[in-house]
């Protein structure tokens, strides 16, 4: 992969500084390996490692956060996100047992002489609904683990939440996660502990995600039949990913070995979705999946010629191949493809992701676990209309080439090492008009280089304290190299079985950035990139909780305090310009931001009902010079006040039924304090950026899920789905406007979307 | 332009396809202190110019801004020549030039207004300064008739060498020698980004409604319709930068809030000084007629 890099690099390389980077990297990363390789040396000969993946037996989806322990040992561990787990074990014989919420317990003995895989399928318990757990962590991993605030969910949880319009979308579901807010009414942008959106880093299949939302951020591109789970780090993200401040939101997708050939699916009232998944002889796994909406199937229906021409959907596809190659080795590629398409007579607009990422994971030992990858990740928008004889086209994006490697190292209880380096090449296009008739009109491309190289280890220091701690490198070459270290740090200390104090500070970086000014979620992105005028983003936060279990880790509760100090933060010149922009960085303001609040969360992890509580008490500012007078001003995800309570109930093996209640205190906002005329005309006079807030945010949303037989033993089984969104019709505002009519003077209206909505989905799998 | 249209389409495919509603709303806000509004115009053609002058007023206030009476209003231009107004007998705040004056390309030119606007006893004094661009010389302009999406409407189009420097344009327009655009939100402006230099061969500059055809429940209320065998008269401005970004602020703050494209609220960038309001602007005006024919290029 470098061949490529250093021909678009051409002209950086010309830098002699570059190339001093260049081989300070490379010494790094050879000092690294041999560190690495003495220090594992040590304990290769006693200990063994048993490792393999714990997935659902009935549905193939693999469980993140299931617990792995031998029987009568304290020794244990809990499956990653991608359903995998390792156990460093002696050599003996030993009886693994393997347990997850909603899950029967599952017991193997294993006779172990050496390390070897061991995959596990999980039988759904007699409580099978048990799994509508709000976090699937293993059983006390909340108060154990050094990890702070991160929130896993499974697929199956994620589907019992009511929806909009019936579409089951785990952008909208992380927003009911303590610290995370919606950006607007209906959307799938979010804001972590005070964040822009544009500092959340999205991946699918550990591949960059740039614009994560359909209908203009209405729903996500995450079709739920082919993810098998989410993970949302809020701030203490891990070492192997860099470039963004405030969170990381990595989903996947189904990535078990189906035993025979099968499916699922819906149907519902906008969109639509399939999934086929099978083997092909003993070593290959296959999957492929799709969605596509159909509101514009009703077009035909209208009178209106131009309405009958219209088209207006949205598309998803994944597919995915994995091949065993060997015990050791095995192979995975994937790929997603979406598009939202928008047309009429008179022109066509459409935008969407294309990624695509091939995987290839190698045990060298027991002990040594590997990941290479190459990742390639593409979002761009295109416009075109044909006016009378005047063709224009419209086009912008932002195109990806990643390649990753990744250890994991586990020697023993005082060196659990991870270690890597990534490169990306990002390759920016703000933007191209064509007009028949007229030369091109093409912004400046800009080819970028981002490196990142890491080590981290996770160490028990003592019985009750463990610490995780690390160093992250990142080198970001463009007009200018900016080199920044990262380091990351958490610590937990237990103060009994039930409970544990924990501590976290990281420093992120941010090199590239959205410029948008909209909340909505334009589709019109234009990323933008460090420079000489534009120095990365910078965030150290801090952040300590206490947890604590109660009644055998059925309750979970928490309390997580965090304080955000973000440097070189973004914001925009008044009436900024932002598309079609030579000088987009003369429309760039920067300055400081801090954000700190206090999540609290009540959990209810099985039983007939389960459920959570969060609360979140929390403020968000910016301070730039150049906007608003360079006073402090509140940022536009500022909400004091958030409240989620989500509660599911059992009431038999054929219904269960869930509630979501969703409070937000207004977002800040800026109202006219004053007016001037013009002919008889009036325009505002504001007296200053967010001094004034919306009213709060507030809807119940309900939804039942009705399986006719649990039971069945026919291929088909299927369920329904009813939820009605907004149940008591809350209007909460979307868009505040002004209305002049005729010679009368303004006056003010609010526009608000989904007020009840009802909707039906019928779900099946074979 | 093109952002503002793809704003419109996508406003307009969301709220067709989600369940939206709006109704009034009460907003509750402190009150600026009022401010002087100047706005005004100088351009080539011989007239007796103007100058409004009056106050800021709470936003929702049920009352229209007064004018400012009393003030003294004059231009000078960079050659030392000075336009005196005076002001009008009938409109509280509305000053003109006492002759039929016009302003002369290449030429900067300073508004100064002195009135005691926070009746101290004292006049304040409020300047702006407007620099007048080179004219454009139009080769012609087409009207043709056209289908769009259903529905019949005037494109018109325009032939001109557009100058090699960054240029702004406004657009105006008379129908049978009646002025048909009598407000900022009617105003056409448009910048040569992405065709500098070039000639604007047939370059689309504006949409009007069919008057044969209007559709009452879809039609803009400012719109201009147009009926065969009109005259229409454009009246090109070639403007500064500040007075084609003032026209643009204008019109996206004016109804609040914009989904998709919308930046943050922000006051209007103006020209005059002393922490007053609005904008003193000069521009020369290019005119060239054309008549109203069906030519039809969707039959």
């Amino acid at each position: 992969m470098s061949a490529p890099i250093k021909q678009d690099t051409g002209k950086l390389k010309k830098d002699t500084t570059n190339n001093m980077h260049t081989r300070l990297i490379n010494t790094s990363i050879l000092s690294l390996f041999c560190w690495i390789q003495i220090v594992s040396g040590q304990n290769q000969d006693q200990k063994i490692v048993i490792g393999g993946t714990v997935t659902d037996r009935v549905s193939g989806e693999t469980l993140p956060g299931a617990s792995i322990y031998t029987k009568g040992m304290p020794t244990g561990t809990s499956t990653d996100n991608k359903g995998t787990y390792r156990l460093s074990l002696q050599k003996g014989d030993y009886t693994i047992c393997c347990t997850f919420m909603g899950y029967r317990t599952k017991e193997i003995t294993i006779h172990a002489l050496s390390s070897q895989t061991l995959d596990i399928q999980l039988e759904p318990g007699a409580h099978e609904l048990g799994e509508v757990v709000v976090s699937s962590k293993a059983r006390d991993a909340n108060v154990k683990s050094a990890e702070m605030g991160i929130e896993r969910m499974n697929i199956g949880e994620i589907k019992r939440l009511p929806t909009l319009m019936g579409e089951v979308d785990i952008l909208k579901v992380i927003q009911l996660l303590p610290g995370v807010q919606a950006t607007a009414e209906g959307g799938s942008g979010f804001s972590v502990r005070g964040g822009a959106p544009d500092q959340n880093l999205i991946l699918l299949d550990n591949t960059t995600v740039y614009n994560a939302s359909h209908l203009f951020g209405f729903f996500s591109i995450f079709n739920n039949d082919v993810v098998s789970g989410l993970e949302l780090y809020k701030g203490d993200l891990p070492l192997q990913v860099g470039g963004r401040l405030s969170s990381l939101l990595s989903v996947q997708t189904k990535s078990d070995i189906p035993e025979r050939f099968g499916g699922s699916g819906g149907i519902g009232l906008i969109a639509s979705r399939l999934m086929l998944e099978g083997v092909a002889g003993k070593k290959t796994s296959w999957m492929i999946g799709g969605r596509r909406s159909y509101a514009d199937l009703f077009f035909g229906l209208s009178p209106e010629k131009t309405v009958k021409n219209s088209t207006l959907y949205f598309y998803d596809l994944n597919a995915k191949i994995s091949h065993q190659l060997s015990n050791r080795d095995k192979l995975e590629w994937n790929v997603y493809h979406g598009q939202d398409v928008f047309g009429a007579e008179m022109g066509k607009f459409n935008y969407g992701n294309t990624t695509s990422s091939l995987l290839w994971r190698h045990r060298f030992s027991g002990d040594l676990l590997s990941r290479f990858s190459v990742n390639l990740s593409d979002y761009r928008y295109r416009l075109g209309a044909s006016l009378d004889q005047m063709d224009i086209h419209w086009g912008a994006g932002i195109f990806d080439v990643a390649v990753k490697a990744e250890f994991n190292h586990h020697a023993n209880n005082h060196l659990n090492l991870n270690y890597g380096l990534s490169s990306v090449l990002h390759h920016l296009s703000p933007g191209k008009i064509s007009m028949s008739g007229y030369p091109d009109y093409e912004l400046q491309n800009h080819k970028v280089l981002e490196h990142g190289i890491y080590l981290s280890n996770e160490q028990k220091i003592t019985g009750k304290l463990s610490l995780r701690y690390g160093l992250r490198w990142s080198i970001f070459q463009h007009s200018q190299t900016y080199n920044r270290l990262e380091p990351r740090i958490s610590a937990v200390y237990l103060l009994n079985e039930q409970s544990s104090l924990k501590a976290h500070y990281a420093h992120n970086v941010q090199f590239i950035q959205l410029a948008e000014n909209s909340a909505s979620g334009s589709p019109l992105n234009v990323w933008f990139p460090a420079s000489p005028n534009i120095k990365p983003q910078t965030v150290d936060i801090v952040s300590a909780g206490y947890f604590r279990n109660f009644m055998d880790n059925l309750y979970e509760t928490s309390v997580e305090a965090y304080y955000k100090d973000m440097k070189n933060v973004i914001d925009f010149a008044e009436h900024a310009e932002l598309l079609m922009n030579q000088h987009l960085e003369e429309e760039i303001r920067t300055g400081t931001g801090r954000a700190y609040g206090i999540e609290l969360s009540v959990k209810k992890n099985a039983g007939k009902l389960t459920g959570f509580l969060n609360y979140t008490l929390s403020r968000s500012e910016r301070t730039i010079p150049e906007v608003n007078g360079g006073r402090t001003y509140l940022a536009p995800y500022d909400k004091t006040h958030v409240v989620n309570i989500v509660l599911n109930y059992a009431f038999s093996k054929k219904i269960t039924a869930s509630a979501a209640w969703i409070f937000a205190s207004g977002a800040p906002t800026t109202y006219p304090t004053g007016r001037f005329q013009v002919g008889g005309e009036y325009f505002p006079i504001y007296s200053g950026r967010n001094e004034y807030h919306k009213p709060a945010y507030h809807r119940l949303d309900l939804s039942l899920t009705y399986i006719p037989n649990p039971h069945s033993k026919r291929w088909l089984k299927g369920e329904w789905n009813f939820s009605v969104y907004n149940a008591y019709g809350r209007k909460n505002p979307w868009l505040i406007t002004y209305s002049q009519t005729g010679a009368s003077t303004p006056t003010a209206e609010m526009t608000y979307l989904f007020r009840f909505v009802p909707s039906v989905t019928y779900n099946f799998k074979f | 332009m093109l952002k503002k249209q793809l704003s419109c389409i996508l406003t307009s495919v969301v709220f067709s396809l989600l369940p939206s509603c709006t109704e009034s709303f009460d907003i509750k806000t402190g009150d600026s202190p009022p401010v002087i509004v100047v706005y005004g115009s100088f351009t080539n053609e011989a007239a007796h110019h103007s100058i409004m002058i009056s106050s800021s007023s709470p936003y929702f206030d049920k009352q229209p801004n007064q004018g400012i009476p009393g003030a003294e209003v004059r231009i000078e231009s960079s050659a030392h020549d000075v336009f005196a107004f005076t002001e009008n007998d009938t409109v509280p705040g509305l000053y003109q030039t006492i002759e039929e004056v016009a302003a002369i390309p290449g030429h900067s030119y300073t508004l100064t207004v002195e009135a005691d606007f926070n009746r101290d006893g004292v006049k304040e004094r409020y300047t702006a300064t407007s620099f007048m661009q080179p004219s454009l010389d139009l080769d012609s302009i087409e009207i043709r008739h056209i289908d769009l999406m259903g529905r019949k409407q005037y494109a018109m189009y325009l032939y001109a060498q557009d100058p090699p420097e960054d240029d702004y344009y406004l657009a105006t327009y008379k129908v049978n020698g009646t002025a048909v655009v009598d407000s900022i939100s009617q105003l056409s402006v448009m910048t040569d980004k992405t065709f500098n230099g070039q000639y604007m061969n047939g370059m689309l500059l504006d949409m009007f409604g069919d008057a044969a055809a209007v559709d009452h429940n879809n039609e803009n209320r400012n719109r201009v319709y147009l009926t065969l065998g009109d005259t229409v008269t454009l009246s090109l401005g070639h403007i500064e930068e500040g007075y084609y970004k003032f026209i643009n602020q204008c019109r996206d703050g004016m109804e609040g809030e914009s989904p998709f494209f919308g930046t943050p609220a922000s006051n209007i960038t103006t020209n005059i000084s002393n922490g007053g309001v609005g904008y003193f602007t000069c521009y020369p005006v290019s005119t060239i007629k054309t008549v109203v024919h069906l030519q039809s290029h969707f039959p």
